[in-house]
């Protein structure tokens, strides 16, 4: 009877603790997360580096314009890859439906203590697998990895400046993708028959987008 | 020699058949630049299907620099026939009909009137690939405007507008010189022939099987096809690089000038030591 | 003088000898005939003078200087209508002297160009495309490029092929106006021996790519036996007497055809008279025609 009472008041101990461990990464996402919201409009220098082995195009530079919660339009002088979606979309896809929150501990980030909040979407169809964020006291996320069920995974480095809002001076993101090859048909490159590079074979990418001039619209 | 030539040009230009090469290329413009324009994402859409699930593409993708690229691979077997149909049929032609026998009653060396027709030959050449280049521009400009130019050329290659224009000018110049080589080609076989078909049909059948020769036997013929001249009829493709393999386009330059000179030269002797029976 | 030399000229093809050692020469005011049957060689030996052809062997002298295979300078002293007139045809008489003018740097180039039109009659024609032109319309448009840029001599290969015999006529007039009033020599190389007959002064035979004969029309046809014809009162008793004669001697329905040289035609009459015949129609047949397939058969 005794052992059962201890080990009865260990697994409530346990409980409280896990318990009390979600409930301290939800209320550290919740406020990250509202602290993202209260973003307003703003219009903001860029300047995008691309970094993919087979893909080759010079620095582009041009102006994003941000409309709260998550719209990003672009205004970039010529042709330019971008991705796909805004970071604040990124965060929002997994947190807007049900997740349970999971503490990891800490680690440095950009020599910047963070704490390791682990999402885990509730709904088995949701597109988004895993995420994982690193939240820094200031509430910033300072990084974000993603998991997909299609569309692989990618990472998020945001760095931040001295702005009030939490809007990065840096953001790198990180992402899978399969190499490109077209018919020698289609491109008139008879000779890439004699070197072809397995098609479809993944590699890593990377796109730098540094921010600047942010203009605030209170 | 200057007299000699204006009257070739005139001739050339008199030629109905002439028109056949500036007709067809402007078809193949139109039909190409206007299928773009109706349906150009559609058309792209496999290209880019990829690169799509992974980035948001951002900016003009078809572009006038696009479209003259696309247009510049009908270098690669189109207008080599267009331009046979004329010089292939610069002497053989004249040869059939009889009028060479007029012209060589006159008092000017052979050197001097097949060197008159090769140049004019290659006026023409010169004529149609600047056309092909005009005409595509042109009509991308008004169609498309400007905007960067996407290659897929061993990868993806994204060059500035700013930076397009040198490249297609080395584009073009090099395509030009490769025309050359088999306008070069069909005068001197036009030089033994007393019929209008058989250069225009031989000169296509050479760039024909030399074409499937090099495809088929790639690995074989390693060590000798930088000498075989239709592999440089691509090398156009070099000034869409990020990083111009200068080396291999100095090649090509050279290959190509001493075929020139090689079936000039031929052509040219042949011409100088043939009887005239017709 | 000597305007054209021909030494020991010879031209093999890989399977035969089209010429083989032809000498010749034309001297300048001629009308030279230049007779042959197919395959003599006529057109191969003209070509190599013109430089189309190259000679095996032998020599070419023009105006005394002798033509090298790369010489090209001679040839603006010499104008040719070789075989069929071949034009370009897409484009009008004018367009196509116009361009030989260019190529033969003729000074005051527009007025000459009128003025061999008026010459072989087509200046009301000159604006049409040559391919709507007749056989005769484009000879003689060949006959106006030849002789566009003044030359010394014209050679003329057939120039009367494909004409009826009016064309034919008009044809001989040109030349003969050609050689007279423009002072050029002509060489004229032709199957229709009665103009040549009619035309030239001097003419050289060649078959199998060798010479026969050269000289004066008359030359030749006084060299040689002819057909005479004669009617009598008594052809058959005629004909009996003539080869007692040792005549050569045929009955026609009408007449009697007799073998003789044309110095022996007042001795034959005479014998006839004196044999008590009546001698109504004395004829020469001889024609360069007959003395030619005589010749080259």
């Amino acid at each position: 009877m005794k052992k059962f009472s201890l080990l009865f008041l260990v697994c409530s101990l346990f409980s409280a603790v896990g318990f009390s461990q979600s409930e301290y990464a939800d209320s550290v996402m919740q406020a990250a997360l509202k602290r993202m919201e209260k973003i307003p409009t703003y219009v903001c220098d860029i300047r995008v580096q691309l970094d993919v082995e087979w893909i080759n195009i010079k620095e582009r530079t041009g102006k994003v314009y941000f409309y709260p919660p998550d719209s990003i339009n672009y205004e970039i002088k010529g042709f330019a890859f971008l991705p796909r979606t805004g970071y604040n979309s990124q965060v929002n896809a997994i947190t807007e439906n049900k997740y349970t929150a999971l503490h990891l501990g800490k680690e440095l980030i950009s020599d910047v203590s963070c704490d390791i909040i682990k999402i885990i979407p509730s709904d088995i169809e949701s597109e988004v697998v895993l995420g994982q964020f690193w939240i820094d006291k200031n509430l910033n996320i300072r990084k974000m990895t993603i998991i997909t069920k299609d569309e692989g995974s990618y990472s998020i480095l945001l760095e931040y400046g001295t702005e009030k809002y939490a809007v990065p001076k840096k953001v790198t993101v990180t992402f899978d993708i399969k190499s490109q090859e077209l018919p020698a048909s289609m491109t008139g490159d008879v000779e890439s028959q004699e070197d072809k590079k397995p098609m479809g074979e993944k590699s890593k990418g990377s796109i730098v987008i540094y921010y600047s001039n942010y203009l605030f619209k209170s | 020699m200057r007299t000699l030539l204006k009257i070739e040009l005139y001739k050339i230009l008199k030629r109905p058949r002439t028109y056949i090469g500036f007709g067809a290329i402007l078809l193949i413009v139109l039909a190409l630049e206007f299928a773009f324009f109706a349906e150009g994402e559609t058309l792209i859409g496999f290209v880019f299907q990829n690169l799509s699930t992974v980035f948001r593409l951002e900016g003009k993708i078809i572009t006038m620099n696009f479209l003259t690229y696309m247009l510049l691979n009908v270098l690669i077997l189109h207008v080599p026939i267009l331009i046979c149909l004329v010089t292939g049929d610069i002497i053989s032609g004249e040869s059939a009909n009889g009028s060479l026998r007029l012209l060589l009653q006159r008092p000017y060396s052979r050197a001097k009137i097949y060197m008159a027709k090769w140049l004019a030959g290659v006026i023409y050449t010169i004529a149609l690939v600047v056309f092909l280049g005009l005409v595509s521009y042109l009509l991308g400009a008004a169609l498309f405007g400007d905007g960067d130019l996407i290659v897929f050329r061993r990868g993806v290659h994204v060059f500035d507008a700013a930076d397009v224009q040198w490249r297609f000018i080395g584009a073009f110049g090099m395509g030009i010189l490769s025309m050359t080589v088999i306008a070069s080609l069909s005068i001197m076989i036009s030089s033994f022939t007393n019929n209008s078909i058989g250069p225009i049909v031989g000169t296509i059948a050479v760039l024909i099987v030399l074409n499937i020769i090099s495809t088929v036997a790639a690995n074989v013929l390693q060590p000798i096809l930088p000498y075989i001249f239709t592999t440089h009829v691509i090398k156009w493709q070099y000034f869409f690089d990020t990083t111009i393999d200068w080396g291999s386009i100095q090649t090509a330059i050279v290959v190509q000038v001493v075929y020139i000179l090689v079936f000039t030269a031929i052509g040219l002797i042949n011409f100088k030591r043939k009887d005239i029976l017709t | 003088m000597k305007l054209l030399e021909v030494e020991n000229l010879s031209k093999s093809f890989k399977d035969f000898q089209a010429v083989k050692n032809l000498s010749f020469s034309v001297e300048q005011g001629d009308i030279y005939g230049f007779l042959g049957p197919n395959g003599a060689g006529k057109s191969t030996t003209l070509r190599m003078i013109l430089g189309l052809i190259y000679p095996t062997s032998g020599t070419i002298r023009f105006k005394g200087e002798e033509i090298k295979p790369n010489s090209r300078k001679y040839l603006s002293s010499i104008g040719a209508l070789i075989e069929r007139p071949d034009f370009h045809t897409t484009l009008s008489a004018y367009n196509n002297l116009n361009i030989f003018a260019q190529l033969s740097k003729i000074p005051n180039r527009e007025e000459r160009i009128q003025e061999v039109l008026r010459e072989v009659k087509l200046d009301d024609r000159q604006h049409t495309k040559v391919k709507a032109y007749s056989q005769g319309m484009k000879q003689r448009l060949g006959i106006a490029q030849a002789i566009l840029h003044k030359p010394d001599l014209i050679i003329l290969d057939e120039p009367s092929n494909g004409l009826d015999p009016q064309g034919q006529a008009d044809m001989r007039e040109l030349i003969l106006r050609i050689s007279r009033e423009m002072n050029i020599t002509v060489i004229i190389s032709s199957h229709i021996l009665s103009e040549i007959e009619l035309i030239a002064n001097r003419t050289i035979i060649i078959s199998k790519g060798e010479k026969l004969r050269e000289g004066s029309v008359q030359e030749l046809m006084e060299a040689e036996q002819m057909n005479i014809e004669i009617k009598t009162n008594d052809n058959e008793k005629a004909i009996l007497f003539l080869e007692a004669q040792n005549y050569s001697v045929d009955l026609k329905p009408k007449h009697i055809r007799v073998r003789c040289e044309e110095s022996g035609i007042p001795e034959l009459n005479s014998k006839l008279v004196q044999a008590g015949f009546l001698v109504f129609e004395v004829k020469q047949l001889r024609t360069l025609e007959e003395y030619f397939i005589h010749l080259t058969a």
